[in-house]
């Protein structure tokens, strides 16, 4: 049962043609950094700056990607994050965008004279949302977000990093309640930009809030 | 005399007696529906809900037009919703070979596309079809035109276009698009003995008001053996590729296709299996090396159909998420549907 797409695929073989014709994609898109590394069992490749990494943490000024992309250009993933604030460092995680890790969805935590500031841009436009964050830790951030990039404009939850009831009314922000996202994703990667920030843990999987039917 | 013809007005609904003097038909199809997962984990609903519950209203409006008017209610995170699926005007009578509608309907490309989902064959929605089309489908106001065309062969052409404010389920009236949802379907009709199909291409465009582009294009196909009034055998397919850029970024390249055999017994039971397959054939990772990925899905069912007015059916979905290098997914669920009509309902498509 394992390999059941295999099978299905390899009986599709009218199918195969068209996807001979569209596998010679150019690799426009290709991150342009040369350096990678393994963190929390992803690699990333740097597009910016040099990052330290260790097994438990990264450090430093840097932009970097996943090498391993999202489903689609039109889909929805759940990402979650840890990391610490010194004052005037940022972290941002990126759904969805390019491979230079631009174009996406992206939420910026920073530590703003010990304030947390919360900033979410889709579509070119920033908007701030700490108003969702109030009185929350601006030193150690950690959250689980669900980034639906397959509705228009993409719906972002984001809830406590030790939430486990994903559900709209446990989010702290909901961006079809708190403020609606300025657009969409325009690409299949997902990354990460620190600056003075340390990463502690972040990862990706299937998204945890399902609309009901 | 306004009471008495007010209780005349009720009293001739009531009996049915408007359908007699007006044509005007009505009828409710509800589609109940319940999926429950058999992993931790699994992202079924696990509950049995109604998945809509929809009035229809068709008629002759005089000699030359016809109309039908179709609500649905259906439920979205607890909440009650209630939209118009269809409102349409159309004339099969003013130009010879030529059928058109004018108004709100689902747009006439593919198959699944055509139908309500309770007439669908199957329960759940095929991966390509909630991907390329949303789970409904895509209705939309606009105009749409057939054109039988008279050649020795069958061969129907349709061409649509609608406001294309909206691409898919939304809740809001959207943006004017950049360009116009619009559509083309060529549909064809032969016959092997006493297997008949219905093959047919499709193109869909649509760009949004952010740039974010679409282009498809698809394949269907529909075959039926009929034993007296036993449908013995029924083929339904559709494959479609789909061009998707979003506004700013890179195009991606998606394929997907579900096939459905199904065997007919003389009761009324039905044995069927769907197999879903959807892939992005241009996903990349950020080296730029291709991506083996796919959704696979293989979904066996049992059914029975007493009557045209009542479905019962009962299936095991085994789908399968496959994005290399990490380890492939997969889901196990087990759905079941009951649908039924009160009422007339209009003639159906082949």
């Amino acid at each position: 049962m394992v390999s059941l797409s295999k099978k299905i695929s390899k009986s599709f073989l009218y199918l195969s043609a068209a996807v001979l014709l569209n596998s010679c994609g150019s690799d426009e898109d290709a991150a342009t950094g040369s350096s990678g590394f393994t963190f929390k069992s992803s690699q990333f490749n740097t597009v910016t700056g040099t990052p330290t990494s260790t097994d438990t943490q990264v450090t430093g000024d840097a932009s970097f990607v996943a090498n391993t992309p999202l489903s689609a250009v039109a889909s929805g993933s759940h990402f979650s994050f840890a990391s610490t604030l010194e004052a005037g460092s940022y972290v941002t995680l990126t759904a969805n965008g390019s491979a230079q890790n631009s174009g996406g969805v992206a939420l910026k935590f920073e530590n703003s004279d010990n304030v947390l500031k919360v900033t979410m841009t889709a579509g070119g436009t920033d908007k701030d949302i700490s108003s969702s964050f109030s009185g929350l830790s601006a030193t150690n951030v950690s959250y689980s977000m669900d980034v639906h990039n397959d509705e228009t404009p993409a719906h972002v939850l984001i809830w406590a990093g030790d939430e486990t009831d994903y559900a709209e009314a446990k989010a702290k922000f909901n961006s079809e309640e708190d403020g609606v996202a300025d657009g969409n994703g325009t690409g299949s990667y997902w990354g990460v930009e620190l600056k003075s920030a340390t990463l502690t843990a972040v990862s990706v999987g299937e998204v945890k809030f399902e609309e009901e039917d | 005399m306004l009471r008495v013809s007010f209780l005349c007005l009720l009293l001739g609904a009531a009996t049915g007696q408007a359908q007699d003097r007006t044509g005007l038909k009505t009828s409710v199809a509800v589609d109940l529906v319940g999926e429950y997962g058999t992993k931790a984990g699994s992202q079924a609903n696990d509950k049995f809900v109604p998945r809509s519950v929809e009035m229809m209203f068709y008629a002759p409006v005089d000699h030359l037009f016809d109309a039908r008017v179709s609500a649905a209610a259906h439920q979205e995170n607890g909440q009650a919703m209630f939209e118009v699926h269809e409102a349409y005007i159309s004339s099969d009578k003013m130009v010879d070979g030529v059928k058109w509608r004018m108004g709100q309907f689902f747009l006439g490309f593919g198959r699944l596309n055509r139908f309500h989902q309770h007439e669908w064959p199957f329960i759940s929605v095929p991966k390509v079809q909630s991907t390329f089309f949303d789970d409904e489908g895509l209705f939309d106001s606009g105009v749409e035109v057939s054109y039988l065309t008279p050649l020795p062969f069958f061969l129907d052409v349709t061409a649509g276009m609608s406001n294309g404010y909206v691409y898919g389920h939304a809740h809001n009236a959207g943006t004017k698009p950049i360009s116009p949802l619009a559509w083309m379907h060529l549909k064809s009709f032969f016959s092997l003995g006493a297997l008949d199909f219905q093959p047919g291409l499709s193109l869909v465009q649509h760009t949004a008001s952010d740039g974010t582009a679409r282009s498809l294009a698809g394949f269907d196909l529909t075959g039926k053996l009929r034993k007296g009034k036993v449908l013995r055998f029924f083929w339904q397919s559709e494959m479609w590729q789909r061009s998707y850029t979003a506004a700013g970024g890179s195009e991606e390249i998606s394929t997907g296709a579900y096939f459905y055999p199904q065997y007919g017994f003389d009761n009324g039971i039905t044995l069927g299996m769907r197999v879903d397959y959807l892939t992005v054939n241009s996903l990349r990772d950020a080296s730029g090396k291709k991506v083996v990925n796919s959704e696979s899905a293989l979904v066996p069912q049992l059914g029975y159909r007493p009557s045209e007015f009542s479905n019962l059916r009962l299936a095991y979905r085994f789908e399968q998420k496959e994005l290399q290098p990490q380890a492939a997914e997969s889901n196990e669920v087990v759905e079941f549907q009951i649908t039924y009509m009160l009422g007339a309902h209009p003639a159906h498509d082949f």
